[in-house]
């Protein structure tokens, strides 16, 4: 089928019921009542039929519904006023803005019709043509009293689908279990027997659906009866479409869905060539019935819904819907996260009031066993100023902090004869901090080694050593050295190698002798 | 009856619109808001800290000098009595002190000596009182012929320099060659100084500022 004949609101709902919905109610509006079933996770959890002509029906199907308001309800129409009509619409253009047959839809059809259709065939002999299958409904009850009831109660309604247009991949899908595609190019006359609508057949041909057809149910006769009332259906339906069949040279297949009983009775039928393929139903061993098959229909439909069906209203509808499902949630996960950070940011204002009062619980407290000192003492004029003074003179009353510890054990050490001092530089690193009664120092050495025979290598090792002894008389300083240059100055007849070192330490206030 | 209920939809969607719009922008006004708060909160709880360490502090000193309470008196006294004499006495001693090693020590150049105060350096101590710390930088310079005599020289300038003095940096620089100006000054007496001495020194000395 052609993208273009989808519209982006269909591809969105159908994306949205087939792969994010998990819980749901499927609303089968058939001929003869109503078929609700909730499924979660493609189980059905629950089913009723209501009969239209029950007198609660109204009050059955709202109390069925009340119980899973949250759940998404989407509508499968099988109804009386259902029609499906097959158009052959001609394009003239070859550039197609919109689609051809929602053109026709809105031409054609009352805008309360609700209206689903299905381009099965796009073919290009004398000039493009779309073959098309429109189901339509016009707005009336049954299906405007659900509408109304599902709308007005706020339940979350999530579409309306045909059933006759959605039986191409209700059938796939149930022949794909048992049989896969093996069937696919066949003309497939569909049987099956629904609580909601009767006997139904189906007759279609790979996407196109030829015919739908129901024939009420026999409910008070034997299975033998039934059988004969199908075989007497599909008879009929070969037979119409005998010369359709001739004229392609289709294989035909006879597809029956039912419980096993009849399935025995069907499987002795013989149609001249056509193959009779039976279906396992899902329904065997459940509580109702396994006579209809409302359920297997459900569950093959739910998933794989294709044809959304709308009307002007129900469109306007849908978009709405999704505007509020979509745009709100990534405002309400924005407020929440600021409500959140604001949350957040006043718990943590809490918390600092709360040690503030502390502190100033703790500094009243002190306040006043000050005052108490204050009067302690009445002759003593400024008690802040001997505070001070007596602060003070604990931090500067100390002896001098000097370099002549360390310049004792640079200067007096033993060096190699031909190591010689050129530079010390001995300094407090931070300088701005001197109250502090630890003090940072940091001593460049640098010295030189000049040797006259140009192949000794020797200063290396002298150095390492030089280097290794500043360590034994710096045992608590950190030691780096740094020979530079790889090659030596060189003069008149002697060459000089400067090398640097640098002794990180940490002397203390009045203990200059501390090593 | 599904117009209606479209119109009923779109209103709703409208005023949700309008609603949630209002409260981000109301919660995103209410964010610098709280920030605010929270600022002059943790401003607040920093000032109590400093408040109650300051207290803190001040009682556990009377506490602990609590039995030389008039000892300290007796200095604070003294303090302002002194504050009203000149300083500058005492640090001319010392500079005199200071440069009279050079005879000591047969020094060929005399010793360089600078004294000057240092003021508005947001890192030095100060107090809130009328106790105030001075501080001075002490710059010395002088050449000597080897590594023995620098080593006398801070010897006695350890004993010289008085309490609480911070030497800061002492550089000692070997001078490869003789200049025209050390020739000129040679004489038999004294040996050239080839090691040139630089150290700067800090003072620090208590004073009464009303």
């Amino acid at each position: 089928m052609n993208n273009s004949s989808v519209s982006k609101l269909e591809s969105l709902v159908n994306f949205c019921n087939n792969k994010l919905y998990k819980r749901k109610v499927i609303i089968l509006v058939g001929k003869l009542g109503i078929y609700i079933s909730a499924l979660k996770k493609d189980q059905i959890l629950r089913s009723i039929f209501i009969k239209y002509t029950n007198r609660n029906s109204k009050k059955l199907y709202q109390h069925f519904l009340n119980k899973y308001k949250k759940w998404n309800i989407t509508f499968l129409i099988d109804h009386n006023s259902c029609k499906l009509k097959h158009e052959m619409l001609p394009i003239v253009t070859s550039i197609i803005e919109s689609s051809p047959v929602e053109s026709f839809i809105d031409e054609n059809y009352s805008s309360d019709d609700i209206v689903a259709h299905n381009v099965y065939e796009i073919t290009n002999q004398n000039g493009e043509m779309w073959n098309s299958c429109i189901a339509s409904i016009p707005l009336t009850p049954p299906i405007s009293d659900l509408l109304q009831y599902v709308l007005t109660n706020s339940f979350k309604y999530s579409g309306s689908y045909f059933l006759s247009l959605e039986f191409n991949n209700i059938a796939e899908k149930l022949l794909q279990k048992s049989y896969g595609t093996q069937f696919s190019d066949y003309l497939q006359i569909f049987v099956t027997i629904t609580e909601s609508s009767g006997i139904k057949l189906i007759a279609k041909y790979k996407q196109n659906i030829m015919n739908d057809k129901t024939i009420l149910y026999p409910s008070d006769k034997s299975d033998m009866y039934v059988q004969g009332t199908i075989e007497q259906a599909v008879a009929d339906q070969l037979l119409f479409y005998k010369g359709y069949i001739e004229k392609l040279k289709l294989k035909v297949c006879i597809i029956s869905l039912a419980d096993n009983a009849l399935q025995k009775l069907i499987s002795g039928l013989k149609f001249d060539d056509s193959t009779i393929v039976l279906l396992e139903s899902d329904n065997v061993g459940k509580k109702r019935s396994n006579r209809f098959q409302d359920n297997s229909l459900i569950q093959s439909f739910n998933n794989s819904n294709a044809h959304l069906a709308l009307n002007k209203s129900l469109r306007s509808l849908m978009q709405f819907t999704f505007i509020n499902n979509i745009i709100f949630k990534p405002m309400i996960i924005l407020s929440l996260g600021i409500t959140l950070t604001l949350a957040n940011i006043k718990y943590k204002t809490f918390q600092v009031h709360t040690k503030t009062t502390n502190l100033n619980h703790k500094y009243y407290a002190l306040s006043k066993e000050y005052r108490n000192m204050q009067k302690k003492y009445p002759n003593i004029e400024n008690i802040n100023d001997l505070i001070d003074l007596y602060n003070l003179e604990n931090i500067i009353n100390k002896p001098a902090v000097t370099p002549l510890n360390d310049l004792k054990n640079l200067l007096t050490s033993t060096r190699h004869p031909k190591v010689e001092l050129s530079d010390i530089k001995w300094k407090i690193v931070d300088s701005q901090n001197l109250s502090s009664p630890e003090k940072k120092v940091n001593i460049l050495v640098d010295y030189f080694y000049r040797f006259k025979d140009l192949e000794s290598l020797s200063y290396i090792e002298i150095t390492n050593r030089y280097a290794n002894y500043l360590k034994y008389i710096f045992p608590k300083y950190e030691i780096n050295y740094i020979k530079v240059p790889r090659k030596g100055m060189q003069n008149i007849n002697k060459t000089t190698m400067p090398i640097h070192i640098v002794i990180n330490g940490t002397i203390r206030d009045g203990n200059n002798n501390d090593r | 009856m599904i117009d209606k209920f479209v119109t009923h939809i779109k209103n709703i969607i409208f005023f949700k619109i309008v609603i949630y719009v209002l409260l981000i922008i109301s919660l995103f006004t209410l964010i610098p808001i709280f920030q605010d708060s929270l600022n002059n909160a943790s401003l607040k709880r920093e000032k109590s800290k400093a408040f109650l360490q300051n207290a803190t502090m001040k009682l556990e000193s009377i506490k602990s000098f609590e039995d030389q309470i008039s000892d300290i008196n007796r200095k604070y006294q003294q303090l302002i009595r002194n504050s009203f004499q000149s300083g500058c006495f005492s640090r001319t001693v010392l500079i005199h002190e200071i440069e009279s090693l050079a005879q000591k020590y047969h020094l060929f150049e005399p010793i360089n000596c600078k004294i000057f105060r240092t003021f508005n350096n947001e890192n030095l101590l100060s107090t809130n009182g009328n106790i105030k710390l001075h501080y001075y930088e002490l710059d010395i310079k002088f050449k000597a012929p080897d590594y023995y005599t620098i080593l006398g020289i801070c010897t006695d300038l350890r004993e010289l320099l008085p309490k609480g003095t911070v030497v800061t940096s002492t550089n000692i620089h070997s001078i490869d060659a003789i200049t025209p100006k050390i020739v000129k000054k040679l004489n038999l007496l004294h040996k050239p100084g080839l090691l040139d001495v630089k150290m700067k020194i800090q003072i620090r000395e208590m004073a009464y500022e009303k």
